[in-house]
């Protein structure tokens, strides 16, 4: 049976700054979270709270409605992946593994058995009489996920475990996490700054900045509705359009913009992303629920079964389309063109700057 | 090709100058006269079966290993436990603590001798087994603290906090994953412990009695009193079980560190 955990008021403060500042979250049984965010953004101090690597300053942390807040980490039973695998260098991998059924006290034969199916589930082959130092990056990290699952512990913590690793072996053991949860049912909390890493294997994902989470849902909520614009701009690509925004719409390039929605009396930011923005030739009329903008290519970027435009707006900030192989426009570097997209598929966001300085 | 001849040459000479005194002590022992004359005019082992015949020599013997093996076991836990403090505690005056756990190395032997002497003299310690242990065991922490402190620096702590989400104890993770890895350094810690109290002059001379001496002891007082070859055979041992303790210790560790 899976367990649930439930973070209320996280607070984690050192002396000059606070890393994790208030950080409420429910992780339902069975579910695979990932905490995303840049570095410094508080994920991994909140994962090593649930370790019980770090103390909280306040707050309440509880699995199953039981307070662990103030358990040690040996008592709480939970798994952990580490960035660097920390494997003990001087155990075998079988060694490795059966480490956490020694100190649980299982008798000899079982631990081997466990063992072998341990490594049966990350597809670790026959491998347990070498020394991890024999093993290569990918190999080591099986034996790390091997290690973490053989007794099976109600919770997995992983904390950036593709960190490490090139990216075509980063792809395909994300899959690998992906088939190992779906096989165990544990529920799994995910550290990692890398945004696709995220989208791939992720139920839900907690988006972290400045210590706090500024929005938590499934990939698609968060990719089509962005509640911050920090959020809007880690987690994909998008053009930004900022204006001041009124009843009518919202002031941008000597233009007003229709808007979804509105937020009153503020400046704000309309987010398309890139899949969204049609190019057309210019003068191209913006039919009725949509908004139209003149720009230049500047760029163009071949993906194969896609391109990237990029491109600039009349007041020089960039914008970017995206365009499906088959549905390609005309358009080449230097054209003027049309940008058009459908009020209702771009998101209308309170602007703040510092959601700039932080991604940069 | 000259250069390299010079180089040599030099090298060599070097070689002999800091290893000369040591091995000339070699043949002497071998002598057959009562007197300390090198080279010997003749060989016969009379002096090491006189070594080995005195009760006093052989007490003196008896008392050193005793003493010295007692010291390593005392040294090498203080030290690696000062070394784990030295490196991981988070508190002020830290390195005023690990000044003050070298300063032996650093303080003229004879001023740390006076003042153990004095000690000693109050506490009833002069010419005991405990009081040399003691004497012998700060001399020799400073040798345990700094390789173990080396070796704990080197050690990823992330390990530590692994057997933890495993199930381990902290004392648990400490004897099964960090021990192990920092254990060259323990090692050569206590070889250099023992070695310490072995050779040990000094502070042994001032806490010494009639009744209680260590070998090295015995050998000053033998050399002052009389010339008597037998402390060249003693010597000769000591360079035997001191340097058959290094290489061993060197080729283990040598095989360890291939072996990772």
């Amino acid at each position: 049976m899976p367990s649930s955990i439930q973070l209320t008021g996280l607070t984690k403060t050192y002396a000059d700054f606070v890393a994790v500042d208030d950080v409420s979250l429910a992780i339902e049984p069975g579910e695979f979270m990932t905490l995303l965010g840049p570095s410094g953004s508080g994920k991994t101090t909140t994962l090593n709270i649930i370790a019980g690597f770090v103390r909280q300053t306040s707050g309440e942390l509880t699995v199953d409605g039981a307070s662990i807040g103030a358990t040690p980490p040996h008592k709480r039973d939970m798994g952990m992946v580490f960035q660097h695998y920390a494997l003990f260098p001087h155990m075998t991998v079988a060694e490795n593994i059966a480490y956490p059924l020694k100190q649980r006290k299982v008798p000899k034969a079982r631990r081997a058995e466990l063992v072998a199916a341990a490594m049966e589930t990350v597809h670790l082959g026959d491998f347990g009489h070498r020394y991890p130092r024999e093993l290569s990056g990918g190999q080591q990290q099986r034996v790390a996920v091997a290690r973490a699952i053989v007794y099976n512990p109600r919770v997995l913590l992983m904390d950036e475990p593709l960190g490490a690793l090139d990216k075509k072996l980063r792809d395909w053991l994300q899959l690998e996490i992906k088939r190992i949860h779906a096989e165990l049912g544990t529920t799994f909390v995910y550290v990692t700054h890398d945004q696709d890493e995220a989208l791939v294997l992720s139920d839900r994902i907690a988006v972290f900045n400045k210590g706090r989470i500024e929005q938590v849902g499934p990939a698609a909520e968060l990719y089509e509705r962005p509640r911050t614009l920090f959020v809007a701009k880690f987690l994909g690509e998008s053009t930004v359009l900022r204006g001041p925004v009124d009843g009518q719409g919202l002031g941008a390039c000597a233009r007003l913009l229709r808007v979804p929605g509105s937020i009153e009396g503020r400046d704000g930011a309309l987010v398309v992303r890139p899949e969204r923005l049609a190019v057309r030739k210019q003068g191209h009329e913006a039919e009725s629920g949509w908004n139209a903008l003149p720009a230049t290519v500047t760029g163009e970027i071949y993906l194969g079964s896609s391109r990237k435009l990029e491109l600039k707006l009349p007041d020089g900030s960039p914008a970017l389309a995206r365009e499906q192989a088959g549905g390609l426009s005309e358009a080449r570097v230097g054209d003027e063109v049309t940008l058009t997209w459908r009020v209702a598929d771009s998101v209308l966001l309170p602007d703040e700057s510092d959601a700039e300085a932080v991604l940069t | 090709m000259r250069a390299r001849g010079l180089l040599w040459a030099f090298c060599t000479l070097i070689g002999v100058w800091l290893v000369a005194p040591a091995l000339i002590v070699v043949p002497l022992s071998f002598t057959d006269k009562p007197s300390l004359k090198f080279p010997p005019d003749g060989y016969s082992t009379r002096w090491y079966a006189n070594f080995f015949g005195d009760p006093a020599w052989m007490s003196a013997l008896g008392t050193s290993v005793q003493v010295a093996l007692l010291v390593t076991v005392v040294a090498t836990v203080l030290g690696t436990a000062a070394a784990l403090g030295l490196t991981r505690a988070k508190i002020r005056g830290l390195a005023l603590a690990q000044g003050s756990m070298l300063a032996p190395m650093i303080v003229p032997g004879v001023v740390l001798a006076i003042g153990t002497y004095a000690v000693f003299l109050k506490l009833q310690l002069v010419g005991t087994l405990a009081g040399f242990v003691m004497a012998h065991t700060v001399l020799a922490l400073p040798f345990v603290i700094i390789p173990v402190t080396a070796s704990l620096r080197g050690f990823d702590r992330r390990l530590e906090d692994a057997a933890a989400s495993l199930g381990a104890s902290r004392w648990t993770a400490f004897r099964s994953v960090t021990l192990p890895l920092v254990a060259p350094g323990v090692a050569s810690g206590a070889l250099f412990a023992f070695v310490t109290s072995f050779d040990e002059v000094v502070v042994s001379l001032f806490i010494q009695s009639p009744y209680l001496q260590t070998l090295p002891v015995k050998m000053y007082a033998s050399v002052t009193r009389e010339t008597d070859p037998t402390i060249a055979a003693a010597a000769t041992m000591i360079i035997v079980l001191t340097t058959t303790l290094v290489l061993v210790a060197t080729f283990f560790v040598a095989r360890r560190t291939r072996a990772k």
